[in-house]
């Protein structure tokens, strides 16, 4: 059984390692002092993040009339760049819980970059709200805490209420799930380092652990436990965002596809930005027997998945539009696609339902380049559909006299910028201190050791026999 | 191929289903035709069969597309679903045909419901409407629908049997290309569909996520019966050699993912709706609020979704083939209380008002359609192996199965 | 209060498997066994029971979901009741999406801060660990020398028979 199964599937993790094989590949990165490109890519990440950072403070010192925003788009830059990184972070989440939830083996060698990616994400996102309220250091009245003003409380059936509980469980939960997980590799790293700072900070971080059975036990529970709560929690958050929007009565806006529309959209950049930073990963640290071409088709089934929803759901906005018989939704959707801004909607279009298709081929999928470029493309199309949601939506108003247009500011396109240098300077120094594989996971889905059962066939017997071989990139 | 035992039992079902079909087409069109409520009972219970039908053409596509054992089992059962898929083109021409002549069903069909005075919106949005809702476009529409299906269902039952035959793995790679395509078509023609057939009893309403509800509520349907089927006839022959816990444990996990994802499409429409108040969407769920109705949706978040899911989330009740059946059969009930809530209230009789009438002819008509369809279905199960015979994947497809039991 | 200990060690998953399960149809004690990660069925093998933690996640989830929904109508209808945009003061639809995320921040924090008090575990914890190497590519057994039948030697062969690479017995001072 053993040979006949070894033979007819690429095994998840290449190279046939041990487990102290494992801990050295990974261990090595953190223990190696950093390299020139390391350095390279982190003095322009700083130098962005910087650049954004100043931007940032000269618009908060100012005001937000810094801003290209106007009476009809009171909302564009900041909440586009706010539901786009969101989006980003979902990738995150769904790998590391709905896959752990589906068995699929395959998310152990990803799960831990694309979980740093999700937390993150959500602190680039969370940047922009802040700068939009003007005066960010009263950011606490939103929370509904007792104060000498009544009491007077935040108003609970304000979605942007809702998104202030959404995003703040979501960063909390996922930060919990991510140094859960990160536990007995901290543990690892600690027992494997010689005295000084980083068996000290190790030391603390890892809370004592000490590879117990008993608390193993526990641990596993607790881990499934939180996959089951970060399912629908990841779900809901985007739900809360495209609320955001549809409970408004704005044409374009208030349509009930868009909960779990931006959910897929959420998964499909999400899923487009963990592929666009695993093959540099790959490259840069060596770690090419972890991620594998099996991880990259897998995960360009999924974009090629999401992205056809996210394209039958503007096919279906369109229709329905056209079916309400209410001029205003016929009026944006026509806007949208001919209007002043019909250049983003079909930069959209092309980049979103158009360019994934290419993953129908095998070809597309198992080339590295190829399939960079796609990400990349795919990032800038989700960009748009956020950016022209919103403002086409907002720029035509009821009133003809109310009309006007919208162009971005150069402040507010170098706080876009700051927000990506802040993701990768974030990444790169995640990279540097902590392991980017969950080595306690991946030691589990190796053959070594298991030469009875059979090798790498079933890690856990109650993993649903039936799961998608083709989601797991395995075809003959 | 079905043992001796498993075909008597087969022919005993057909016979009790034509008895049950005989019976409630009585109901139906007997009780309807008295009060009037023929065509919205026999639109509400085609409905649901239809759901079966079409789902099972979803299911085969999408074994190919993404498949695995679980998938491979129920492939049988799902061909056999979508070879009904003529059978109800013809029993669809029949009740939508029928229900389009009465404005009881369809409003916007009746040229008086135009010149109705009394609410000026209902009159202004339906006119808009005019250029999808009439009988020549509907009656194209549904012709192109029903071609579309039959076409990939011809496609992929032809293939299934060629691969028997030969086992020619290029037929496995033919199938997987047009899964693709297929279910594209799927996700719009059903999205169409809807509109026409189960959105438009309420001219004014709109909806971006219906069709995708219908959809995701017909998969549950479609999940349910597969694993009743397999129950049945996994006592012995080939089937009871494949079909383990592990498969049942599978489709568990898909009946809970759909009863979540159907409660998630039902409530987050509800919330933008009801936040939005706008006149021409919020009736449709004004027209659920009174009368007994309140007290049905309250059913149906308790009954449909809370009960359940919870079920569903205990591991036992899952792999256990006995239980699951139970639960299915459960869910196959609720889903005919849910499609009654969906478009019984939207018919101007039944606004505000659990309507009698409409109920019994519903529960006539679920009978009678369910009834025949049942024959029908059983009649093309009959036909062919009930496992795909010469499947090159079907090694791979249980691999992890195997690994299971020798670890 | 000390005790007797005997450990032994091994190298692979496998091994530490088989030789749990022997041990106990030997009806010896394991204390406990220490692991670099989790191997599935280990917990079987051994005879540890699942955790119940499970029903404090549920109990701490029900509680977050009760306060919150409360705590929006209180807020909402009684304490400061404000019409926005003509809403209901009981709005219980609006009120929903963050009872479901007070619910699982409640339950998912609230449970990992179970873990951590149940296994004892906390910042700064020096860990005492039976033998260098479990929290990298070790498993280690630990039995309880509970009486004077218990035979060292014999238990060293049983061991030995799954590929122990390290056998020994200790005192160890009782938690």
């Amino acid at each position: 059984m053993a040979e006949a199964s070894s033979n007819l599937r690429t095994p998840l993790i290449l190279g046939d390692k041990k487990p102290i094989e494992v801990s050295d590949d990974i261990c090595g990165i953190l223990e190696r002092k950093p390299t020139q490109l390391w350095w390279a890519a982190f003095g322009v990440s700083l130098f962005v993040l910087i650049v954004g950072a100043i931007a940032t403070a000269y618009q908060v010192s100012t005001g937000i009339g810094t801003w290209g925003l106007n009476k009809s788009v009171g909302w564009a830059f900041d909440i586009t760049n706010f539901v786009f990184w969101i989006g980003i972070g979902h990738a995150g989440t769904l790998i590391s819980a709905i896959l752990f939830l589906f068995r699929q083996r395959w998310r152990t060698s990803v799960n831990r970059a694309a979980e740093a990616m999700t937390i993150i994400a959500v602190l680039c996102a969370a940047i922009f709200p802040l700068i939009h309220m003007g005066r960010p250091w009263l950011a606490f009245w939103p929370l509904p805490y007792p104060n000498f003003r009544g009491p007077l409380w935040v108003n609970f059936r304000s979605p942007l209420v809702w998104d202030i509980f959404a995003i703040s469980t979501y960063f909390i939960i996922s930060s919990v799930f991510w140094y859960v997980g990160l536990i007995p590799d901290l543990a690892t790293i600690r027992d494997r380092a010689k005295e000084g700072i980083r068996k000290k900070i190790m030391g603390i971080l890892s809370l004592g652990w000490d590879g117990s059975y008993r608390t193993w036990v526990r641990y596993e529970t607790v881990y499934l436990l939180l996959a089951g709560l970060a399912t629908p929690l990841v779900v809901s958050v985007h739900t809360i965002v495209s609320m955001d929007f549809a409970t408004s009565i704005i044409p374009g806006w208030h349509t009930t596809i868009f909960p779990p529309y931006f959910v897929a959209g959420a998964v499909f950049s999400g899923f487009a930005m963990v592929l666009l930073l695993i093959p540099i990963a790959r490259k840069v640290m060596n770690l090419e027997d972890y991620f594998t071409m099996r991880h990259i088709d897998a995960m360009c089934k999924i974009i090629l998945l999401t992205g056809s929803i996210v394209g039958l759901a503007y096919l279906t906005e369109f229709f329905t539009a056209a079916y309400s018989g209410s001029v205003y939704e016929q009026f944006v959707f026509m806007n949208r696609a001919f209007g002043p801004y019909a250049w983003a909607y079909w930069i959209m279009v092309s980049c979103n339902v158009i360019s994934p298709q290419l993953m129908w081929f095998k070809r597309v999928r198992s080339n590295l380049y190829i399939v960079f470029a796609l990400t990349i493309v795919v990032n800038i199309g989700m960009w748009f559909e956020r950016f022209v949601i919103i403002v086409t939506s907002l720029h035509r108003d009821y009133l003809p006299s109310s009309w006007a247009d919208y162009t971005p500011t150069i402040i507010e396109l170098l706080t876009l910028a700051g927000t990506f240098g802040l993701f990768f300077t974030l990444f790169l120094l995640f990279c540097r201190f902590l392991p980017v594989i969950a080595m306690g996971e991946v030691k589990g889905i190796l053959s070594y050791g298991r030469s009875k059962r059979a090798r790498n066939v079933s890690k856990t017997c109650d993993e649903p026999v039936g799961m998608t071989p083709a989601l797991e990139g395995e075809e003959a | 191929m079905l043992t001796e035992n498993q075909l008597q039992k087969v022919k005993s079902l057909q016979g009790k289903s034509l008895l049950a079909a005989i019976g409630g087409l009585i109901v139906a069109i007997g009780w309807g035709f008295l009060n009037g409520s023929m065509f919205q009972g026999l639109l509400i219970g085609y409905l649901l069969i239809f759901a079966l039908g079409v789902s099972s053409l979803a299911l085969v596509m999408l074994h190919h597309l993404c498949g695995g054992s679980w998938s491979f089992v129920a492939q049988r059962i799902a061909e056999a679903g979508s070879r009904t898929l003529p059978f109800l083109a013809l029993v669809g021409a029949l009740v939508m045909g029928g229900a389009l002549m009465f404005s009881t069903v369809f409003p916007w069909a009746n040229a008086e419901f135009l010149n109705i005075e009394e609410n000026h919106l209902i009159k202004y949005m339906s006119h808009e409407k005019e250029a999808f809702l009439n009988i020549k476009t509907f009656a194209i529409c549904f012709v192109g629908y029903f071609a579309v299906w039959i076409g990939f269902m011809l496609a992929f039952n032809g293939w299934s049997k060629k691969l028997d035959d030969t086992g020619d793995p290029k037929y496995i790679s033919k199938m997987k290309i047009w899964a693709g395509f297929g279910c594209v078509f799927y996700v719009l023609t059903m999205t169409f569909a809807a509109t026409h057939w189960a959105m438009s009893t309420d001219p004014t309403f709109f909806s971006t996520i219906y069709g995708a509800w219908m959809i995701a509520g017909g998969a549950l349907s479609m999940m349910c019966f597969c694993v009743i089927m397999l129950t049945w006839l996994s006592d012995e022959g080939p089937l009871a050699e494949k079909v383990s816990p592990q498969i049942y444990h599978h489709f568990g996990n898909f009946m809970l993912g759909f009863t979540i994802f159907w409660s998630y499409l039902s409530f987050s429409p509800f919330l933008i709706i009801w936040y939005g108040n706008l006149p021409e969407e919020i009736g449709w769920y004004l027209h659920r609020s009174g009368g007994g109705l309140a007290a049905m949706t309250v059913v149906l978040i308790v009954g449909v979704w809370f009960t359940p899911m919870y079920l569903l989330m205990m591991r036992n009740n899952k792999t256990n083939p006995n239980k699951l059946r139970k639960i299915a059969f459960y869910i196959l009930a609720t889903r005919v209380v849910d499609m009654y809530w969906n478009i019984a209230p939207s018919f101007e009789n039944n606004h505000n008002t659990i309507g009698w009438g409409t109920v019994v002819s519903t529960l006539g008509a679920v009978a009678g359609i369910g009834g025949l369809w049942l024959w029908v279905f059983l009649n093309e199960l009959k036909k062919r192996p009930i496992l795909p015979q010469q499947d090159p994947r079907e090694e791979l497809m249980f691999l992890k199965e195997k690994a299971h039991n020798h670890g | 209060m000390s005790r007797r200990i005997f450990l032994s060690v091994f190298d692979n998953e496998d091994d530490i498997m088989d030789a749990a399960r022997a041990v106990r149809e030997e009806g010896l004690t394991i204390v406990d066994i220490y692991a670099p990660y989790a191997v599935h069925g280990l917990e079987k093998a051994a005879g540890f029971a699942p955790s119940r933690l499970p029903w404090i996640c549920f109990a701490l989830g029900l509680a977050g979901a009760a306060f919150k929904i409360w705590f929006e109508f209180w807020t909402t209808s009684t304490s400061w009741p404000i019409n926005v945009g003509g809403k209901p003061w009981n709005s219980w639809p609006a009120f929903l999406p963050i009872t479901f995320e007070v619910m699982v921040l409640a339950a998912g924090v609230g449970t990992v801060l179970a873990l951590f008090i149940t296994s004892r575990l906390w910042p700064g914890k020096k860990a005492v660990m039976p033998f260098p190497g479990v929290t990298d590519d070790r498993f280690a057994l630990i039995l309880e020398e509970k009486d004077a039948t218990f035979n060292a030697d014999a238990v060293r062969r049983l061991c030995e028979k799954y590929n122990a690479v390290h056998t020994e017995e200790r005192e160890e001072n009782k938690r």
